[in-house]
């Protein structure tokens, strides 16, 4: 999985190509965990995204947890099946999905 | 003599030390024993053929010069205990030599001829008897010495034949040396048997309870031919010593009748002389007219005369010179009487009478004799004389005459060492012949001699005896005898009574010979023979035919055996066909409830085989569908044999199938077969059994085992490994006993081999089993690739072990191999949450092959990573990596995965963890089980198994339209 960033502002953009798995969930919490200090508008983009595993999940959560403190996350070109995937678990309640 | 003897022991030893040393390699030493017929016959031939050149040059000289050798015993020897041949070899060496060491300075140039031909022949003798009457064994130790009798006596005889010219030297030669000669070798013969005997551990005296007829026959022989030996021999000897003695008599007797002529002669002829003489003087007298008186007495003075009568003409005595005879009428007494006739017949002119006694006196021999007397005075008168008498008393006779007879009996031999003899009446010799044993002057004593015809008579000369036989006979008062030395008329009894006797002997041994071969061969052989072969039918042996045809009664019995044995046989096979029906019968029962068309197909493969021994054993295998995924695979031994066992078998089988058609749980349906199978088990037999359930799709195996042998089970391309569980007991055994059943999973590749004990328990002729370890080895052999090719190969290894043993069991056997699809794939590896992209990646790989559709493949990959991390994570205990195998397997529309995800961790059921609650808020969000839930949402089943220790957690998902 490729993670890029885009800070703008108090905006920080993080896009993931890939798939979001168990493998490489921990790279993607660490970078978040090390790059949202700061941030107010956290942007999740998808676009290249595969697919994302309950360890995804986990890890989406707990970034949507650290920014419900410090501002909001949103997720963003999220394809059929991870929607269904965030459908299925309920995540989508949780979630600002567009 | 003792001397001679012991020398003779010496000699003997080497014959008797050859053969032993020779009995002692034949018994101990490997290459004697193993040397070639004719190498072997060769050596003992020639080396007993040296013993008897020893013997030929180590004679011992016994006192009349003859050498005494033990020649012969080499050559019987080595005849009967090697080999004819050794013995014609040794027979043959021995009787050149003999022959031609004459010319080289060897002594017994006398028995040349003899000795070399009876040692060649004792060799072939030997031979002969060693064929035909000891059936090429060395016959006991008296046959031996008799042998060396038969051998001994006929080399006597030969002495005897070749020099009839002289058969006096040959008498003395043999008689001197028959004995020993027998004795030494005969004896050494038997002492070499005799040893050879204790070597060999034979019985030296066969004792058996009843006596073969054979020796019954030979003693029966034996006796016949002693006792005729005996008359015979009786005879002979009686025969021919009258014949002698006659002769000897015969020949005495006319010596002695010329004798008797001669003294007869001489006598008369003197008295003639005299009594002429005298005549003449009584004439002249007469003529001169001389005093007849005066005449008288110059006559008895001149003459020596006893007694002068003149006789008258009519027969008395006219002038004597005894007064008491004067008138005397010649008349009177017979004895004077016959002078008359000298008065009847003048031209008689001289009467002379025998040696008598007178008729004047008694006791007093007195010889007269008369001549007549011319009368000159020629007066016819009474007065007128007719003849003078003249008579000699027995002095005077003797002392007169014992000079005219003193040459008599000159050279008058009898033979060559008797003689003539002649005696006055009172045993005083008179006249004999020079250098006799008796001399002129000796006395014998007439008394004795006139006993008998023949008398035995001996005379002392000094310390030596001389025996004779005597006749006697009288003339003139002179006894005429005839001494025939005892010896010498008695040889020619003994030299024709040993003639006879070696004949005899010789005739008689080889009559028994001869007459014992001829029933040997055709009787008692042949009843050996048939005797033999009902041994061996007796043994069991029903196809032996007693083939004994030599004469009528034999074939005959040969025939009444055979009939015999062929009708029993034929009983014995009418029975055994009634068997061999019956077994027949039970195992065309056995084979026609097998399945015999084997499946071999993308699912499975099944082969299996039976081959049933000739007692029917009942073993049997099955396999069939119980649905479309599962299979069921059997193997089963019942126990006992025959009929009722295939009954049994058949009822086995068909409760199992049946209960488990039903699709009851195998352990349950073994248990209620069980209680039905010992329900009315009055036979109680009972079946060993092992049967599995197999999923076709999962690979699971439920078996249960009633108290069978493991089975072989391959699994992960490794090699068989017997599978060793729980047995439960035999089923037909127990009627409550509760069956379990048990499990294990295959893969597509694996195969399960079943058998039974007629595998393991196969044996070969040494009765070693084939055993577990030999079955495991063998299936283990080979990478085999199908179940076919298990079996085969199996089967081929255990007919080799066997070999010609007979086969004592059903040797049954399967073999079950999961083929699963084309399609399976199998991925082993760490489970570890860095494999999940290989996981991934080895799946998608598949998936793509099939085109699976972009969503579907998402999910699965999504279900690989939560199922794996899952694997990954709790599994194996903290620290531990185990491992994780993955199969992926296809329908066949190719269409629908399946996903197996298989660990050996700890038992973990993931369907047991209840869904989370979707709809509770974030922070109560239990992350845990978010993973389960999604597979579990996005795959069209998940399923879970925990088998053996093993987490089986199948996944399936259709991935294209």
């Amino acid at each position: 999985m490729t993670i890029e960033k885009k800070v703008d502002g108090k905006q920080l953009t993080i896009s993931l190509k890939g798939r979001l798995d168990t493998v490489t969930s921990p790279e993607l919490e660490k970078e978040i965990i090390n790059s949202i200090p700061g941030v107010v508008h956290l942007v999740l983009d998808f676009e290249g995204l595969e697919y994302v595993s309950s360890a995804g999940l986990r890890v989406i959560l707990s970034a949507s947890k650290l920014m419900s403190k410090q501002g909001d996350m949103i997720l963003v070109h999220v394809n059929d099946s991870i929607k269904e995937i965030f459908d299925m678990t309920g995540f989508s309640e949780i979630l600002n999905i567009e | 003599m003792w001397q001679t003897i012991l020398r003779l022991c010496a000699i003997s030893l080497i014959p008797i030390g050859v053969s032993i040393v020779f009995a002692l390699l034949e018994k101990y030493n490997k290459h004697f024993q193993k040397m070639h017929r004719v190498p072997k016959q060769i050596l003992v031939g020639v080396t007993f053929g040296v013993v008897a050149i020893l013997g030929t040059v180590l004679g011992v000289p016994i006192e009349d010069g003859s050498i005494i050798n033990v020649r012969d015993a080499g050559p019987i020897i080595a005849g009967l205990m090697f080999g004819g041949p050794a013995g014609i070899i040794a027979g043959f060496i021995g009787g050149l030599y003999r022959f031609v060491s004459v010319y080289w300075g060897g002594s017994g140039a006398y028995t040349q001829l003899a000795c070399s031909i009876s040692t060649l022949l004792a060799g072939i003798f030997t031979a002969i008897v060693r064929r035909f009457i000891f059936d090429k064994h060395h016959g006991n130790w008296y046959y031996g010495f008799f042998i060396g009798v038969l051998i001994e006596d006929f080399h006597m005889m030969m002495v005897f034949l070749t020099h009839m010219n002289d058969v006096k030297t040959a008498y003395e030669t043999v008689s001197a040396c028959a004995l020993p000669m027998i004795l030494v070798n005969s004896l050494a013969v038997m002492i070499a048997l005799i040893i050879a005997s204790i070597i060999f551990r034979e019985k030296l005296f066969k004792r058996e309870k009843k006596l073969k007829v054979g020796t019954r026959i030979q003693l029966v022989l034996i006796a016949s031919l002693l006792v005729g030996y005996t008359v015979v021999a009786t005879f002979s000897y009686g025969t021919i010593r009258n014949v002698v003695l006659t002769g000897v008599k015969n020949n005495s007797i006319e010596l002695i009748d010329d004798v008797i002529n001669e003294v007869d002669d001489s006598v008369d002829e003197y008295f003639y002389d005299k009594v002429d003489e005298i005549r003449e003087l009584f004439n002249n007298s007469l003529e001169q007219g001389y005093d007849l008186d005066a005449t008288i007495r110059t006559a008895i003075s001149t003459y020596q005369i006893d007694e002068i009568n003149l006789v008258s003409k009519e027969n008395i005595i006219l002038y004597s010179n005894f007064e008491k005879y004067i008138h005397f009428d010649m008349t009177q007494g017979d004895q004077s009487n016959e002078f008359t006739i000298l008065n009847e017949y003048p031209e008689l002119d001289v009467y002379i009478q025998e040696l008598r006694e007178p008729t004047s006196k008694e006791f007093e021999l007195t010889k007269y004799a008369g001549a007549v007397i011319t009368d000159n005075r020629g007066l016819e008168s009474e007065d007128t004389i007719g003849y003078v008498q003249i008579g000699l008393y027995e002095n005077k006779y003797y002392s007169l005459l014992g000079t005219k007879v003193i040459s008599c009996a000159d050279n008058r031999h009898i033979n060559k060492n008797g003689f003539i003899a002649v005696a006055s009446s009172s045993g005083y010799i008179v006249s004999t012949v020079d250098d006799a044993t008796l001399g002129i002057g000796d006395f014998i004593e007439i008394e004795k001699l006139k006993q008998n015809d023949q008398v035995e008579y001996v005379v002392l000369t000094g310390n030596t005896q001389t025996k004779y036989y005597a006749y006697t006979r009288y003339v003139e008062g002179f006894y005429i005898v005839g001494f025939s030395e005892k010896a010498e008329s008695d040889l020619p009894i003994t030299i024709g009574f040993l003639g006879v006797t070696l004949a005899e002997i010789f005739i008689f041994l080889v009559l028994y010979a001869v007459i014992y071969m001829s029933i040997k061969i055709r009787v008692v052989d042949k009843i050996k023979n048939i005797s033999n072969g009902l041994t061996d039918i007796s043994n069991g042996d029903l196809n032996v035919q007693v083939d004994v045809r030599s004469s009528y009664e034999f074939d005959s019995l040969s025939n009444d055996i055979n009939k015999t044995v062929d009708t029993l046989k034929g009983y014995i096979k009418m029975e055994a066909t009634k068997n061999e029906e019956e077994l027949e019968f039970a195992r065309n029962i056995q084979h026609s409830v097998l399945p015999t068309s084997f499946p071999f197909n993308d699912k499975f493969e099944i082969f299996a085989m039976m081959d049933t021994a000739k007692q029917v054993g009942g073993d049997f295998y099955d396999f069939y569908y119980i649905d479309r995924e599962h299979m069921v695979i059997q193997i089963a031994d019942v126990s006992g044999k025959g009929i009722p066992a295939a009954m049994f078998m058949m009822e086995a089988k068909t409760i199992i199938k049946s209960l488990l058609e039903t699709g009851m749980d195998i352990g349950e349906a073994y248990t209620e077969a069980n209680k039905r199978l010992c329900d009315g088990n009055d036979a109680q037999m009972f079946v060993t059994a092992w049967g599995a359930v197999v999923d076709l799709s999962t690979g699971v195996v439920n078996y249960v085992n009633a108290g069978h042998n493991p089975p072989l089970i391959k699994r992960d391309n490794n090699k068989f490994e017997y599978l060793h569980s729980k047995a439960g007991f035999v089923l037909g055994g127990f009627a409550s006993f509760h069956y379990e059943k048990q499990s294990f999973n295959i893969e597509p590749g694996d195969m399960i081999y079943l058998y039974t004990d007629g595998v393991t328990e196969a044996n070969n002729v040494n009765k070693d089993l084939y055993s577990e370890s030999k079955l495991e080895m063998i299936i283990n052999h080979d990478n085999y690739s199908n179940a076919r090719e298990v079996c085969e190969a199996v089967r081929k290894d255990v007919s080799k072990f066997v070999g010609d043993a007979e086969q004592s069991d059903d040797i049954t056997m399967l073999c079950f191999k999961l083929n699963g699809n084309e399609s399976t794939h199998i991925l082993v590896c760490d489970a570890v949450v860095d494999n999940i992209p290989n996981v991934t990646n080895f799946v998608d790989d598949l998936l793509d092959k099939y085109d699976a559709q972009e969503k579907a493949k998402i999910q699965i990959n999504i279900a690989i990573d939560e199922i794996f991390s899952n694997i990954s994570r709790y599994a194996y205990k903290k620290g531990a990596v185990g491992k994780a195998k993955i199969t992926v397997d296809f329908n066949e529309t190719k269409d629908e995965v399946k996903i197996v995800f298989e660990d050996r961790g700890i038992p973990y059921n993931p369907l047991e963890r209840k869904d989370p609650n979707a709809k509770a808020g974030l922070d109560e969000r239990e992350i845990g089980g978010l993973g389960i839930f999604i597979v579990k949402k996005s795959m069209d089943s998940m399923e879970y198994e925990n088998v053996n220790g093993h987490n089986i957690l199948t996944l399936k998902k259709k991935f294209k339209q």
